[in-house]
């Protein structure tokens, strides 16, 4: 177990050194220009104003002399100062990475808490009509696109029943309540598509499962079919349930960029945008990076989870 | 023991609401003042140095956090602030008499130094102040401890317009001088002092007790939420997390209004145009930028790009209530497109030409503009092709001269026509000084008007400085826009302004307004 956590995180850190460099390149290859931004609409068109603040900010040296600069400080744990705001890097995303955090983990939750069960459902049923509604429920779930049913979600809960708010963050500390309420809404966006594909999955790998020997003799020993799937079938049913979330739980994040903005949630993803429209270097720089990182750490949770399902996934290692 | 440590944490958790709502209550009450106003703003602020222009909603949180020396009623008359008067002795000084007993929000007294301080950080080319053009030609002296005196080189008409500007504001040296991050941190010695403020997300203003107008501001705390998204605003305000909203988008401004519990006031704001790159060939020649104008078909841009919520305006955007409009300039630039194609004939494009038109790709308001006038200028024969890009993109494009030509909106920034120096003028940063743009003729106009003091003269030659651009037409001017303000019918005291006030109108009110 040791050597494979070892292996997985060597591969880990490589991967994000690799991102590192595109993080940076990407970055400076976005049209546009931070300085002509910062000193505005109104100075920015003075040539000397905008030569000074390249200087000031160190624009003007080599990429090469820049990125060095830059890694070497990453690597100390230094994010850089935001060009807008003059703030450390580090203290953003150390205030937005929970906040993304939380919505993944809301995300995952509906998906897991909805999706299983509807999965089970409508194997165990398959044939009849409690079944054809729990798979027709999937497929709605996860055919429609995060930007359709968040705006849904909105005006249904938020503007016409006006039980949830419809957009915005309380911190928990101000408000512990009104911080889950205004949770639930961007929660449930993210991870209705999720929980789609969590039952689909499901379904499919129960009613295969169900095909085993074992399932069988359990049924011999007369077992009801319920009861033999939920005690033999599904525990090893769950193995490739437990891969696809683990493949696509990186894709909740990529969800988070759009239930951000529409649930005005100003997590990770909210704070990559704004930099990106204003080319803060530094901070576009430093939320990729930690984006990446998240990626790469819930691979490895899901590659252990996995393994600790599956002792052939270690030794494939 | 499940059992008891959640009864323990709800036992807990209702103590601490009490003693926060009674926290509350107490202060208020102790204050005079009352209520949280919740505010939802257009742009994300993620720079507060007051000096630096960042859009709309900056200039909101910053024109309530800071004083400028004199500023802006309701009625859009310029009234003392932390000047109690002020005198001008001849048409190129003004002498600032100080209140006494301003305090900055850190508690430290406000002195002649820190109004000479002030005004020397925006002239110092190391801080890109956006006022810095208007008073780069300035000496500020102080005269005693409570008064200073500010000097133009020239007689300028519009100095005293300018310094009411909330860009214009107030900053403590010693504050400045001690390192503190001024892009994120506040110290002004306006209504509301920074309780909160988390860049680009929001910002928790409070009553400010030491403020010097006596009885403001009414409300205790203003929960300022920066949503960039129009849907995003709208629908907060209309489930009721949201109290008042800015920059109603144009397609909801009826339908918010027809509601029963929403008041939305609307006034003519920034002003929409098409900016040539007027150095760049055939876009050198004036008689192919006025064919261009001539061909707009303005009243169907208001009516699909605004929802009917943008005026036309067939001259120059002088606003027709302003003492400076001329009427013999009405209609001047409407529809023709016999002119228009004559006009490019003679500028030997009769066979048509190509152009690119840079476009911001984020609002209707631009893209519908956009598409319409590539449909208008088809018919004269220009090809425009449109490009999208985002409003970064677009402000480097403008700054780098790198365009034929793209769309702009910009509100006239003063009160006073000077204001057209502010953009065609040679030194203009803004728009004429990248591309290297200079009309002698507009130019000396120009300089003519801001050296004047007597109205009737000044209006006389503004009439001639709006002929020459009308003439020269380096920007199409295609229609006002209507700025619209949404809120519940619980805020009370709210007053609209638009043209030149527009952007600043709701801090103008917010120290005056009061929940029901």
């Amino acid at each position: 177990m040791l050597r494979f956590l070892g292996h997985r995180l060597s591969s880990a850190l490589l991967t994000l050194a690799i991102a590192a460099v595109a993080v940076f390149l990407v970055a400076r290859m976005i049209p546009g220009d931070p300085v002509m931004i910062m000193l505005g609409e109104a100075t920015g068109g003075d040539p000397a104003a905008v030569a000074r603040m390249r200087n000031e900010l160190g624009l003007d040296r080599s990429l090469f002399v820049q990125f060095g600069n830059w890694a070497m400080r990453l690597l100390q744990g230094d994010f850089g100062v935001s060009i807008r705001s003059g703030q450390p890097v580090l203290d953003d995303l150390l205030l937005r990475i929970p906040r993304s955090l939380e919505l993944i983990a809301g995300g995952l939750l509906v998906a897991v808490l909805l999706g299983l069960p509807l999965g089970i459902v409508s194997a165990r049923n398959r044939g009849r009509l409690s079944g054809a509604i729990s798979s027709i429920v999937s497929v709605i779930g996860f055919s429609a696109p995060v930007f359709v049913s968040g705006v849904i979600l909105v005006v249904v809960f938020g503007v016409w029943l006006q039980v949830l708010p419809s957009s915005g963050y309380v911190p928990f500390a101000d408000d512990p309540l009104l911080h889950l309420s205004c949770l639930v809404l961007p929660s449930l966006a993210i991870g209705l598509n999720f929980m789609g594909v969590v039952a689909r999955v499901t379904r499919a790998s129960l009613i295969d499962t169900m095909d085993n020997d074992y399932v069988a003799l359990a049924r011999a020993k007369g077992l009801s079919r319920g009861r033999a799937m939920i005690r033999h079938a599904l525990p090893n049913a769950m193995v490739p349930v437990i891969a696809i979330v683990g493949i696509r739980a990186g894709n909740l994040l990529g969800g988070t960029v759009i239930v951000e903005a529409l649930f005005d949630w100003p997590g990770l993803s909210s704070l990559l945008v704004s930099a990106s429209f204003s080319r803060d270097y530094p901070v576009i720089q430093g939320s990729l990076i930690a984006i990446f990182a998240i990626f790469i750490l819930i691979s490895l949770l899901i590659d252990l989870a996995q393994s600790f399902f599956d002792p052939r996934v270690r030794a494939a290692a | 023991m499940e059992m008891t440590r959640r009864s323990f944490a709800l036992t807990g958790l209702t103590a601490l609401t009490g003693l926060a709502l009674g926290g509350t209550s107490l202060s208020a009450f102790a204050a005079g003042k009352a209520g949280t106003l919740r505010y939802g703003t257009v742009t994300e602020v993620t720079n507060i140095d007051p000096h630096i222009y960042a859009g709309n909603s900056w200039k909101v949180l910053i024109g309530v956090l800071y004083s400028p020396l004199v500023t802006f009623d309701t009625k859009g008359e310029i009234v003392p602030a932390v000047a109690e008067s002020w005198e001008q002795p001849d048409a190129a000084t003004i002498v600032f008499r100080l209140r006494e007993g301003v305090t900055f929000h850190d508690g430290s007294a406000l002195t002649a130094d820190d109004v000479v301080f002030s005004l020397e950080r925006i002239r110092n080319e190391a801080t890109g102040a956006t006022l810095r053009g208007y008073l780069v030609d300035c000496t500020i002296a102080k005269i005693d401890e409570r008064t200073v005196e500010v000097k133009k080189s020239e007689p300028d008409a519009s100095l005293l317009s300018v310094l009411a500007l909330p860009e214009a504001a107030m900053v403590s040296k010693a504050w400045v001088e001690s390192g503190v991050n001024i892009k994120s941190q506040a110290n002004g010695t306006g209504p509301f002092t920074l309780a909160e403020y988390e860049s680009g997300v929001r910002a928790r203003l409070a009553a400010n007790p030491s403020y010097f107008v006596e009885g403001e501001p009414k409300l205790e705390t203003v929960d300022f939420r920066m949503i960039k998204s129009d849907d995003a605003r709208v629908s907060a305000l209309r489930s009721g997390q949201l109290d008042m909203i800015d920059f109603v988008p144009w397609k909801d401004i009826d339908m918010l209004a027809r509601m029963p519990n929403f008041e939305v006031d609307s006034a003519s704001g920034a002003f929409m145009s098409v900016w040539f790159n007027a150095t760049r060939a055939p876009f050198d020649d004036p008689r192919v930028r006025r064919a261009m104008a001539f061909a707009v078909d303005r009243e169907a841009i208001s009516r699909a790009a605004f929802f009917g919520h943008g005026t036309p305006i067939f001259s120059v955007p002088t606003p027709p209530d302003s003492p400076y409009f001329n009427a013999d300039l009405k209609g001047a630039v409407s529809l023709d497109l016999e002119k228009a194609r004559a006009l490019l004939a003679e500028a030997g494009h009769g066979e048509g030409l190509d152009m690119e038109l840079i476009v911001y790709q984020g609002l209707g308001i631009y893209t519908t503009t956009a598409q319409i006038l590539q449909a208008n200028l088809k018919e004269i024969g220009v090809n425009v092709s449109i490009r999208l890009v985002e409003w970064s993109d677009l402000v480097s494009r403008k700054n780098g001269a790198d365009y034929d030509a793209m769309i702009y909106g910009v509100s006239m920034k003063l009160n006073d026509p000077d204001a057209y120096s502010y953009y065609l003028g040679s030194e203009s940063a803004y728009w004429a000084k990248p591309i290297g743009y200079r009309d002698e003729d507009l130019e000396a106009l120009l300089d003519k008007g801001r050296q004047l003091t007597d109205q009737a003269e000044r209006k006389a030659v503004y009439a001639k400085a709006e002929e020459r651009i009308l003439e020269t037409m380096p920007w199409i001017f295609i229609n006002y826009r209507e700025q619209a303000q949404a809120y519940t019918r619980k805020v009370k005291g709210y007053v609209h302004l638009g043209g030149a006030l527009s952007e600043a109108a709701p801090a103008i009110s917010l120290p005056k307004i009061a929940l029901d």
